[in-house]
Protein backbone atom coordinates (compact mmCIF):
# COMPACT_ATOMS: atom_id res chain seq x y z
CA UNK A 1 0.00 0.00 0.00
CA UNK A 2 1.24 3.44 -0.91
CA UNK A 3 0.19 4.77 2.49
CA UNK A 4 2.59 2.36 4.17
CA UNK A 5 5.49 3.91 2.36
CA UNK A 6 4.60 7.30 3.84
CA UNK A 7 4.27 5.74 7.30
CA UNK A 8 7.67 4.06 6.92
CA UNK A 9 9.16 7.30 5.68
CA UNK A 10 7.78 9.16 8.71
CA UNK A 11 8.99 6.40 11.00
CA UNK A 12 12.52 6.86 9.65
CA UNK A 13 12.38 10.56 10.43
CA UNK A 14 10.90 9.81 13.86
CA UNK A 15 13.81 7.49 14.51
CA UNK A 16 16.21 10.41 14.21
CA UNK A 17 14.10 12.49 16.60
CA UNK A 18 14.10 10.10 19.54
CA UNK A 19 15.73 12.67 21.78
CA UNK A 20 12.83 15.07 21.37
CA UNK A 21 9.89 15.18 23.81
CA UNK A 22 7.06 13.13 22.28
CA UNK A 23 4.74 16.11 21.76
CA UNK A 24 7.41 17.97 19.83
CA UNK A 25 8.25 14.90 17.76
CA UNK A 26 4.55 14.46 16.95
CA UNK A 27 4.32 18.07 15.87
CA UNK A 28 7.29 17.68 13.53
CA UNK A 29 5.82 14.55 11.97
CA UNK A 30 2.41 16.16 11.64
CA UNK A 31 3.89 19.00 9.62
CA UNK A 32 5.92 16.69 7.40
CA UNK A 33 2.93 14.44 6.83
CA UNK A 34 0.84 17.42 5.69
CA UNK A 35 3.52 18.48 3.25
CA UNK A 36 3.80 14.94 1.85
CA UNK A 37 0.02 14.63 1.54
CA UNK A 38 -0.09 17.91 -0.37
CA UNK A 39 2.68 16.72 -2.70
CA UNK A 40 0.87 13.43 -3.34
CA UNK A 41 -2.34 15.32 -4.08
CA UNK A 42 -0.59 17.63 -6.54
CA UNK A 43 0.91 14.69 -8.43
CA UNK A 44 -2.42 12.91 -8.51
CA UNK A 45 -4.02 16.10 -9.85
CA UNK A 46 -1.50 15.92 -12.68
CA UNK A 47 -2.71 12.44 -13.56
CA UNK A 48 -0.37 10.14 -11.66
CA UNK A 49 -1.78 7.06 -9.95
CA UNK A 50 -1.51 6.71 -6.17
CA UNK A 51 1.69 4.67 -6.23
CA UNK A 52 3.53 6.93 -8.66
CA UNK A 53 2.33 10.01 -6.81
CA UNK A 54 3.71 8.70 -3.50
CA UNK A 55 7.00 7.80 -5.19
CA UNK A 56 7.34 11.26 -6.67
CA UNK A 57 6.35 12.97 -3.43
CA UNK A 58 8.88 11.07 -1.33
CA UNK A 59 11.63 11.71 -3.87
CA UNK A 60 10.73 15.37 -4.02
CA UNK A 61 10.84 15.67 -0.25
CA UNK A 62 14.27 14.10 0.14
CA UNK A 63 16.03 11.40 2.14
CA UNK A 64 14.27 10.86 5.46
CA UNK A 65 17.44 9.90 7.36
CA UNK A 66 19.12 13.14 6.39
CA UNK A 67 16.08 15.35 7.06
CA UNK A 68 15.44 13.69 10.42
CA UNK A 69 19.08 14.08 11.39
CA UNK A 70 19.16 17.75 10.39
CA UNK A 71 15.98 18.56 12.30
CA UNK A 72 17.32 16.66 15.31
CA UNK A 73 20.58 18.61 15.16
CA UNK A 74 18.80 21.95 15.22
CA UNK A 75 16.72 20.93 18.23
CA UNK A 76 19.78 19.52 20.00
CA UNK A 77 21.33 22.97 19.98
CA UNK A 78 18.55 24.13 22.25
CA UNK A 79 19.32 21.61 24.97
CA UNK A 80 21.18 23.16 27.90
CA UNK A 81 24.84 22.13 27.86
CA UNK A 82 25.94 19.70 30.56
CA UNK A 83 29.10 19.70 32.59
CA UNK A 84 28.86 16.35 34.37
CA UNK A 85 30.33 14.26 31.52
CA UNK A 86 33.56 16.26 31.78
CA UNK A 87 33.57 16.02 35.59
CA UNK A 88 33.11 12.26 35.42
CA UNK A 89 35.69 11.63 32.72
CA UNK A 90 38.39 13.68 34.42
CA UNK A 91 38.98 11.33 37.38
CA UNK A 92 38.70 8.37 35.00
CA UNK A 93 41.42 9.86 32.83
CA UNK A 94 43.58 10.54 35.88
CA UNK A 95 43.25 6.91 36.96
CA UNK A 96 43.94 5.65 33.44
CA UNK A 97 47.06 7.76 32.99
CA UNK A 98 48.31 6.91 36.46
CA UNK A 99 47.79 3.21 35.76
CA UNK A 100 49.61 3.56 32.46
CA UNK A 101 52.61 5.16 34.16
CA UNK A 102 52.59 2.47 36.83
CA UNK A 103 52.37 -0.42 34.43
CA UNK A 104 55.11 0.94 32.21
CA UNK A 105 57.36 1.69 35.14
CA UNK A 106 59.39 -1.47 35.06
CA UNK A 107 60.99 -0.40 31.80
CA UNK A 108 64.24 1.53 31.73
CA UNK A 109 62.64 4.71 30.46
CA UNK A 110 62.26 8.31 31.53
CA UNK A 111 58.78 7.66 32.87
CA UNK A 112 58.20 9.12 36.32
CA UNK A 113 59.13 6.69 39.06
CA UNK A 114 58.05 8.45 42.25
CA UNK A 115 54.41 8.00 43.18
CA UNK A 116 54.01 11.72 43.68
CA UNK A 117 55.41 12.50 40.23
CA UNK A 118 53.11 9.99 38.62
CA UNK A 119 50.10 11.41 40.40
CA UNK A 120 50.93 15.00 39.54
CA UNK A 121 51.45 14.19 35.87
CA UNK A 122 48.31 12.07 35.72
CA UNK A 123 46.31 14.98 37.12
CA UNK A 124 47.98 17.69 35.08
CA UNK A 125 47.71 16.11 31.65
CA UNK A 126 43.92 15.88 31.40
CA UNK A 127 43.50 19.14 33.35
CA UNK A 128 43.93 21.16 30.16
CA UNK A 129 41.05 19.23 28.60
CA UNK A 130 38.90 19.78 31.67
CA UNK A 131 39.59 23.53 31.72
CA UNK A 132 38.71 23.79 28.02
CA UNK A 133 35.50 21.83 28.57
CA UNK A 134 34.48 23.99 31.55
CA UNK A 135 35.06 27.24 29.70
CA UNK A 136 33.11 25.94 26.71
CA UNK A 137 30.29 24.97 29.04
CA UNK A 138 30.23 28.41 30.65
CA UNK A 139 30.19 30.13 27.26
CA UNK A 140 27.39 27.87 26.08
CA UNK A 141 25.36 28.59 29.22
CA UNK A 142 25.37 32.31 28.58
CA UNK A 143 24.77 31.90 24.84
CA UNK A 144 21.78 29.73 25.69
CA UNK A 145 20.01 32.61 27.44
CA UNK A 146 17.41 34.42 25.27
CA UNK B 1 16.12 21.22 -15.89
CA UNK B 2 16.72 23.18 -12.71
CA UNK B 3 19.72 24.06 -10.61
CA UNK B 4 19.99 22.23 -7.31
CA UNK B 5 19.82 24.78 -4.53
CA UNK B 6 22.84 24.78 -2.20
CA UNK B 7 21.76 24.12 1.37
CA UNK B 8 23.29 27.36 2.60
CA UNK B 9 21.02 29.45 0.39
CA UNK B 10 17.79 27.95 1.66
CA UNK B 11 17.40 30.22 4.73
CA UNK B 12 17.81 33.31 2.54
CA UNK B 13 15.10 32.13 0.16
CA UNK B 14 12.76 31.28 3.03
CA UNK B 15 13.16 34.80 4.43
CA UNK B 16 12.56 36.28 0.96
CA UNK B 17 9.38 34.23 0.50
CA UNK B 18 8.04 35.13 3.93
CA UNK B 19 8.78 38.80 3.25
CA UNK B 20 5.98 38.61 0.69
CA UNK B 21 3.50 36.99 3.08
CA UNK B 22 3.30 34.44 5.91
CA UNK B 23 3.16 30.88 4.60
CA UNK B 24 3.33 27.24 5.61
CA UNK B 25 6.12 24.91 4.49
CA UNK B 26 4.42 23.49 1.41
CA UNK B 27 3.46 26.97 0.21
CA UNK B 28 7.04 28.20 0.69
CA UNK B 29 8.25 25.41 -1.58
CA UNK B 30 5.67 26.29 -4.22
CA UNK B 31 6.58 29.99 -4.17
CA UNK B 32 10.27 29.17 -4.58
CA UNK B 33 9.38 26.92 -7.50
CA UNK B 34 7.09 29.47 -9.09
CA UNK B 35 9.06 32.67 -8.52
CA UNK B 36 12.28 31.16 -9.77
CA UNK B 37 10.40 29.91 -12.87
CA UNK B 38 11.45 26.39 -11.93
CA UNK B 39 15.10 27.40 -12.14
CA UNK B 40 15.73 26.40 -8.53
CA UNK B 41 15.11 22.87 -7.31
CA UNK B 42 15.31 21.75 -3.76
CA UNK B 43 14.59 18.68 -1.68
CA UNK B 44 11.53 20.13 0.00
CA UNK B 45 12.19 18.38 3.28
CA UNK B 46 15.33 20.46 3.70
CA UNK B 47 13.08 23.48 4.26
CA UNK B 48 12.19 22.19 7.71
CA UNK B 49 15.61 22.14 9.38
CA UNK B 50 16.15 25.62 7.92
CA UNK B 51 12.79 26.80 9.28
CA UNK B 52 13.64 25.44 12.74
CA UNK B 53 17.02 27.18 12.73
CA UNK B 54 15.56 30.50 11.56
CA UNK B 55 12.96 30.31 14.30
CA UNK B 56 15.62 29.59 16.90
CA UNK B 57 17.51 32.65 15.72
CA UNK B 58 14.37 34.76 16.08
CA UNK B 59 14.10 35.63 12.39
CA UNK B 60 10.72 33.93 11.94
CA UNK B 61 7.89 32.93 14.22
CA UNK B 62 5.37 30.12 13.78
CA UNK B 63 1.90 29.17 14.86
CA UNK B 64 -0.71 26.56 14.05
CA UNK B 65 -3.56 28.22 12.18
CA UNK B 66 -7.05 26.77 11.77
CA UNK B 67 -8.36 27.55 8.29
CA UNK B 68 -12.07 27.60 7.46
CA UNK B 69 -11.70 24.20 5.83
CA UNK B 70 -9.11 21.52 6.21
CA UNK B 71 -6.64 20.72 8.96
CA UNK B 72 -4.64 23.22 11.01
CA UNK B 73 -1.41 24.24 9.34
CA UNK B 74 1.80 25.59 10.82
CA UNK B 75 2.27 29.05 9.37
CA UNK B 76 5.55 30.97 9.49
CA UNK B 77 5.86 34.74 9.71
CA UNK B 78 8.85 37.01 9.24
CA UNK B 79 9.84 38.95 12.36
CA UNK B 80 11.39 42.44 12.41
CA UNK B 81 14.75 40.88 13.12
CA UNK B 82 14.17 38.60 10.16
CA UNK B 83 13.39 41.52 7.92
CA UNK B 84 16.64 43.19 8.93
CA UNK B 85 18.58 39.98 8.40
CA UNK B 86 17.04 39.53 4.97
CA UNK B 87 18.16 43.04 3.97
CA UNK B 88 21.69 42.19 5.10
CA UNK B 89 21.65 38.91 3.16
CA UNK B 90 20.33 40.65 0.04
CA UNK B 91 23.05 43.25 0.27
CA UNK B 92 25.74 40.59 0.69
CA UNK B 93 24.34 38.56 -2.17
CA UNK B 94 24.32 41.51 -4.58
CA UNK B 95 27.84 42.48 -3.57
CA UNK B 96 28.95 38.90 -4.19
CA UNK B 97 27.15 38.69 -7.54
CA UNK B 98 28.62 42.02 -8.65
CA UNK B 99 32.12 40.90 -7.77
CA UNK B 100 31.78 37.63 -9.68
CA UNK B 101 30.24 39.40 -12.65
CA UNK B 102 33.07 41.91 -12.69
CA UNK B 103 35.63 39.13 -12.66
CA UNK B 104 33.80 37.35 -15.43
CA UNK B 105 34.10 40.52 -17.45
CA UNK B 106 30.40 41.21 -17.73
CA UNK B 107 28.47 44.41 -17.07
CA UNK B 108 27.29 45.10 -13.54
CA UNK B 109 24.28 42.93 -12.76
CA UNK B 110 21.11 45.00 -12.86
CA UNK B 111 19.29 45.16 -9.57
CA UNK B 112 15.55 44.98 -9.13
Amino acid sequence: MADQRIERYLATIAGRLRSLPPSLREEELREVRQHLDALVASHRARGADESAAVDAALRQFGRPERIGRQIGTVWARRRPPRLWPALVSYPLLVVAIFAMFTLLNDRPTDFPYELGDRLVLAMALPAALLVARVSRYRRARTAHLP
Amino acid sequence: MGRELPRGDIPTLILAVLAQAPAHGYAIARVIERDSANALRLREGSLYPALRALEQQGFISSGWVEPERGPARKVYTLTDAGRTDLARRAHDWHAYADAVAALLGKREVARG
